[in-house]
């Protein structure tokens, strides 16, 4: 596919980079231990993120989005593609360099209750990487701890206490405060407020953009929650099936989307007034198997203007306008058209000429 | 970055410091912070059952490890009393072998006669004859003399055979049944036989006549015996006058007789009689079956002193030894022999029994001898089996030793003795005071729950047992606990190849059936004849080896399900090195399961040590463990009357376990911040 052209402007302002970003998950194993197949998770995703900004990832759940971040900060492997951190490959860094360069990168977690070892009191939790990368001196960390937990608004005699003493914001915020710790410049994080009730959710969000402007960190924001994504992001990608659907600036895609499926996901946004009707998109049937995507543009088996040769030919990921990309074949130019149609034909022959030969 | 995020912070915190802070009332920052061990502690010691389990723990522990130290008796020392107790004391035997005193210059006599010599004096004393001949199997001749009831003298006889009376030879059978006539193999035909015996036959005579010769008839049934009769004298050498044959004739049952200034003895030789002319006569040996016992005990009688005791009892009744004249008496049928210098009390006494101690001392004083020996005489008499009289023995105390008077004399008690009549010998027992080993003593003020069937303190060895089963289980839940944490936290951790190799272990580990390799090593031990404290090391070993796949299956299980939860990928993401990851985040996790697993296998260890040592395969006398205490007294009889060493015991085993497992229980709820008390 032709990404390289959504990243035709990387420049040093862009933290991260990501080029045509696979990973496959094998399934099942034949008798010689070979995978019989794969679950194509992200299958070719690329984008890059400012320093300072916050890019939101969104999709329906099973779209790729957590695996997508997970294999930025390498926590599993990649199947193809780059990582660029500052310039720098992630899968190139030897374990102690990895290790090292875990303080740039950290990740905030969707389960508060599950992401807290429950042995562990607060203090250890948020400080056990500070001391591991000796982040401060041993004079001052206790007060360096007790700063962070202060700036994620947890008291200093929290420090004492078990995960299992908080409730969800709390733990939460001692997550934050686990990644803030380690002095980072960019977190992933993973649906952060999706396990959390509303009231919560934005005392966290707010918290996270306290954070990021006095700290000037990056953020890459994965969320199923259009609102929360709104609220935060600068940028924003929607993402189908392992695929980067649609990208753009927030205000230009909330205003202006293109893709069906993020027309879709737009129209199931909540409106918090009885009277407004809105012309609903409903979206049929669920979402198609990853180890099995249909072919063409994997979007057609839902979309609501699929054409003819939407199941055929898959769509090109391209600006349409400035800083707006999109992968749909709505929006394609005359002379690409032309050129799909041409090789629909073609590939048509070729199917009736082995037909023939098949039948002789 | 241009700022840190420290001094942004500290910035913040200047800022802040100005404004005085006023904790309220109900401020949450005023709740007192408990320290995570405090909180275990504290979630422990409000568990009621725990701190049961605990004091019986730490009882258990200062009575196995601190009450040795200062209780007196320790797990091996022997108690032993001084109880009455019924021994066989002595026995008295009657005297049968007849002891050979060999005249001065007489050659010894051979074996082949010396067999035959008490089988003679019987038959001769059964007989009642003063004398009989013996045709010595070695070729000479010899005439065996009574003296007395006891004593016989043996003489060489140059005897010379002059004839002798044959009786009845069989001479053949008849057969009624088809008349058939038999003859015995060798006898001389006769004339007319077979018409004289038809004959007679007929006429149901019982003698008839042929060719001279003189036949008798015994009838059985349809079977005639035929009888030659004796042909009367036969000579060996020249025929005697009609006045020998008649004093034969006359003497034929046996006796003497003169003829012609010679005498003639008569002997039977089966069924014939035959005359024997005496010639010279050479005295061989004396033989009695007397007893000779001096009366100081103590006193050794000489040789010298007995064969010429024996003479003089036959002869003049005095008699002369190791320089001393000596007397012979009967007094009232008991013969002694008294010192001519000292005739107040006899030296010796003669008697036919022998009385011999039954522990080899020969410390029966004489009166007690005599007293026996009246006893079992009349026993003799009147035929009686059992018989009982009073007589007084000195005792030892209960230190072992006699006791002496002011005098210096024995302090003696009076005991009844029993005799028994078993086949001829007379065995006297009687109750004395004897050193025993305490056994099976019921609880004391010295023992507070008795002794053992090997009179060992049953306190001591339940304390020291109690050592041995804690110490034993401990070291092996150890080595059981160290091998499963290493190999299921490298096999939960690792995965893969190394975890596929370690649960094909495991699964091995839980086929070997331990029961049947702990009775193999047991009896290899045995085989060996390890010493018991070695023993107890390799059985450690052996169990703890045993038993380790079960930890490791569970802590593999453990770290398996927490290597998948977000925290562990959080640890990742925070870039911990893989040491702390696994002893700060999967270990403590895993803490709970495997302190209650040790704890509860505490007292499953000392139930299996208990168990091997009841069976016999585990901890081996002299070491006292509950088990082998146990096993001790482990049949029926035994556990319904020596209840008061198996019931102790058996609550220590008891309670031990049921504490360990309530320890374990409490500290699993202590560790476990989720449970809410």
């Amino acid at each position: 596919m032709a990404n390289d052209d959504v990243l035709k402007n990387v420049n040093e302002d862009d933290i991260l980079v990501v080029r045509d970003l696979k990973k496959y998950f094998p399934i099942g194993k034949n008798f010689f231990g070979k995978p019989s197949g794969y679950v194509k998770a992200v299958d070719g995703v690329s984008f890059a993120i400012k320093r300072g900004t916050t890019m939101g990832l969104v999709g329906e759940s099973g779209c790729g989005k957590s695996t997508t971040g997970r294999t930025i900060l390498r926590l599993q492997d990649k199947t193809s593609g780059d990582v660029l951190f500052n310039g720098k490959e992630v899968f190139d860094l030897t374990k102690d360099e990895l290790r090292k360069a875990r303080t740039d990168i950290q990740i905030i977690f969707q389960d508060p209750f599950s992401s807290l070892s429950p042995r562990l009191p607060v203090g250890e939790i948020i400080g056990e990487g500070v001391r591991e990368h000796g982040i401060v001196s041993n004079d001052e960390f206790d007060d360096y701890i007790t700063r962070i937990m202060k700036a994620c608004g947890l008291q200093e005699y929290h420090k004492d206490r078990y995960p299992h003493e908080f409730s969800g914001g709390q733990r939460q915020r001692i997550c934050i405060a686990r990644a803030l710790a380690l002095n980072p410049e960019f977190i992933v994080c993973d649906e952060p407020v999706s396990a959390l009730d509303v009231s919560i959710q934005a005392q966290i969000i707010n918290l996270l953009k306290d954070l990021q402007k006095e700290f000037n960190l990056t953020y890459l924001f994965i969320s199923h929650d259009l609102s929360v994504v709104e609220h935060i992001s600068d940028t924003v990608g929607v993402m189908y099936l392992g695929n980067m659907v649609e990208y753009s600036d927030t205000e230009e895609l909330f205003s202006n989307p293109l893709h069906p499926y993020t027309k879709a996901l737009f129209s199931a946004i909540p409106v918090p007034d009885p009277n407004v009707k809105i012309n609903r998109i409903i979206l049929e049937g669920s979402i198609p198997s990853p180890a099995n995507p249909p072919s063409g543009c994997k979007f057609h088996t839902r979309c609501s203007e699929c054409m003819g040769m939407c199941s055929k030919v898959a769509p090109e990921y391209r600006e349409i306008k400035e800083g707006h990309f999109v992968a749909c074949h709505l929006y394609n130019t005359d002379e690409m058209n032309a050129k799909i149609n041409a090789e629909i034909e073609k590939m048509d022959k070729e199917a009736e000429t082995e037909a023939q030969k098949a039948d002789k | 970055m241009s700022k840190n995020f420290n001094e942004v912070l500290k910035q913040r915190e200047l800022n802040e410091k100005k404004e005085e802070k006023v904790m309220s009332l109900d401020s949450t920052e005023r709740i007192k912070v408990l320290s995570p061990g405090q909180l275990v502690f504290k979630r422990f010691i409000n568990n009621k059952l725990a701190i049961v389990g605990s004091v019986i723990l730490i009882v258990m522990f200062l009575f196995s490890f601190i009450c040795p130290l200062i209780y007196p008796y320790s797990q091996t020392q022997i108690f032993y009393k001084y109880d009455d107790s019924i021994i066989d004391y002595a026995q008295a035997v009657e005297r049968t072998d007849y002891v050979i005193t060999y005249a001065e210059g007489a050659e010894e006599l051979s074996y082949k006669v010396k067999n035959y010599l008490t089988l003679n004096i019987n038959s001769l004393k059964s007989s009642g004859e003063k004398e009989m001949l013996i045709n010595g199997a070695d070729g000479n001749n010899y005439r065996l003399e009574a003296n007395e009831d006891h004593v016989y003298t043996l003489y060489k006889n140059d005897m010379e055979k002059v004839a002798s009376i044959s009786s009845a030879v069989k001479y053949g059978e008849y057969k009624m049944l088809g008349k058939e006539l038999t003859l015995e193999a060798g006898v001389e035909e006769v004339a007319g036989f077979d018409a004289a015996l038809e004959k007679a036959i007929k006429a149901k005579e019982k003698e008839f006549s042929a060719g001279g010769k003189s036949f008798s008839l015994v009838q059985n049934k349809k079977v005639y015996t035929i009888m030659l009769a004796g042909e009367g004298i036969s000579y060996e050498g020249k025929k005697l006058s009609t006045e020998f044959e008649d004093a034969f004739n006359a003497n034929a049952e046996g006796g003497s007789f003169e003829f012609a200034g010679d005498t003639y003895r008569v002997a039977k030789e089966g069924e014939d009689s035959v005359a024997y002319k005496l010639g010279n006569e050479t005295k061989v040996a004396l033989l009695t079956n007397y007893v000779i016992d001096a009366v100081v005990s103590g006193t050794t009688l000489s040789n010298e002193f007995q064969n010429a005791a024996i003479e003089a009892l036959i002869g003049n009744k005095t008699f002369s030894a190791d320089g001393k004249n000596f007397t012979v008496k009967n007094e009232n049928g008991e013969l002694s022999i008294y010192d001519d210098d000292n005739s107040e009390m006899p030296y010796s006494i003669i008697s036919t029994h022998v009385i011999r101690r039954y522990n080899g001392e020969d410390t029966i004083d004489i009166a007690l001898k005599e007293k026996i020996r009246e006893v079992v005489a009349k026993m003799d008499e009147e035929g009686e089996l059992t018989s009982t009289f009073e007589w007084e023995l000195a005792q030892v105390n209960s230190e072992g030793e006699y006791t002496y008077d002011a005098d210096g004399n024995l302090i003696k008690q009076p005991r009844t003795f029993t005799v028994k009549n078993k086949n001829g010998s007379y065995v006297l027992s009687v109750a004395q005071v004897v050193y025993l080993i305490d056994t099976f003593a019921k609880p004391t003020a010295q023992h507070w729950v008795g002794t053992d069937g090997d009179g060992m303190d049953v306190l001591a060895r339940m304390m020291y047992g109690g050592r041995v089963s804690l110490i034993f289980s401990f070291i092996v839940i150890f080595i059981e606990t160290f091998l499963g944490i290493i190999l299921g936290g490298v096999a939960g951790y690792f995965g893969g190849w190394v975890d596929n190799l370690i649960m094909r272990m495991v699964d091995v580990f839980y086929c070997i059936p331990s029961m049947p390799i702990l009775i193999i090593l047991g009896s290899l031990f045995d085989a060996l004849k390890l010493k018991p404290y070695i023993r107890v090391g390799w059985l450690m070993i052996v169990l703890g080896v045993l038993g380790w796949a079960g930890v490791a299956r569970m802590v593999r299980g453990q770290i398996l399900s927490l290597r998948e939860q977000e925290f562990m990928v959080a640890t990742e993401a925070v870039g911990l090195r893989t040491k702390r990851r696994i002893f700060k985040h999967l270990i403590p996790n895993v803490m709970p399961q495997l302190i209650v697993t040790a704890t509860s296998g505490l007292g499953g260890i000392i139930i299996t040590e208990s168990t091997l040592s009841y069976l016999g395969l585990g901890v081996k006398h002299p070491l006292a463990t509950w088990g082998t205490m146990i096993s001790s007294v482990s049949s029926a009889e035994a556990m319904k009357a020596y209840t008061y060493i198996w019931i102790p015991v058996g609550l220590l085993i008891c309670l031990t376990v049921v504490a360990f497992n309530f320890v374990g229980d409490g500290l699993r709820d202590a560790f476990d911040p989720k449970m809410k008390r």
